[in-house]
């Protein structure tokens, strides 16, 4: 199964190494989750059709929408988070860190870390955020 | 002379704490450069305010 998932990483150009070991583990058990929960629903005879319908449902409630465009934005935002050299803000706060103290040094990471997380903001509309106009 | 001093220690990278007496007020040369840069900034024009947040949390920290 790890296989198949470096092969879809592989295919969608996604960095393995982007994925922590423990999310790689929660993506699989959601995966395995859905796939059980639709093959006990397919084994039911049509008198058990409203249980199918209920075990549907509490599968959409129990395990969220995890599709490949989800996979693909989130694709997205870790690359925007990962581009080093191309904030030019980030490039002015780190051409002063040889001018200032060593305090305000580690407070110069932290700046550079908030200026790299407002960037997810800037892509947050086109992920259907708040300023979503087509509702 | 005081001045000439203070800022070939920061040219030659000696230290960073040298400091101006301003009315009493110990303006250090990260503190001078900060205060350079705003104003620049500001007098170009820059609407960032997140940068500009960014270097004022600097000098005040």
């Amino acid at each position: 199964m790890n296989e198949d998932l470096s092969n879809l990483f592989e295919k969608l150009n996604i960095n393995k190494d982007s994925f922590s070991p423990e999310m790689i583990d929660n993506i699989m058990s959601i995966i395995n989750n859905s796939s059980t929960n639709n093959s006990n629903s397919s084994d039911t005879s049509s008198n058990y059709s409203n249980s199918k319908n209920s075990n549907d449902n509490n599968a959409a409630n129990f395990s969220p929408d995890l599709d490949i465009e989800t996979i693909l934005k989130l694709k997205n935002i870790i690359d925007k988070m990962n581009m080093k050299n191309d904030d030019p803000r980030a490039n002015l706060l780190n051409s002063l860190r040889p001018y200032l103290k060593e305090s305000r040094k580690n407070k110069l990471d932290q700046y550079i870390q908030l200026l790299k997380i407002s960037k997810i903001i800037d892509i947050l509309p086109f992920i259907g955020g708040e300023n979503n106009g087509n509702k | 002379m005081e001045i000439n001093n203070f800022f070939y220690n920061f040219l030659n990278g000696n230290s960073t704490l040298e400091y101006i007496d301003v009315l009493g007020y110990r303006i250090y040369i990260d503190d001078l450069l900060l205060i350079v840069l705003i104003f620049f900034l500001y007098k170009e024009g820059v609407e960032d305010n997140l940068l500009l947040m960014c270097l004022i949390s600097l000098l005040f920290s």
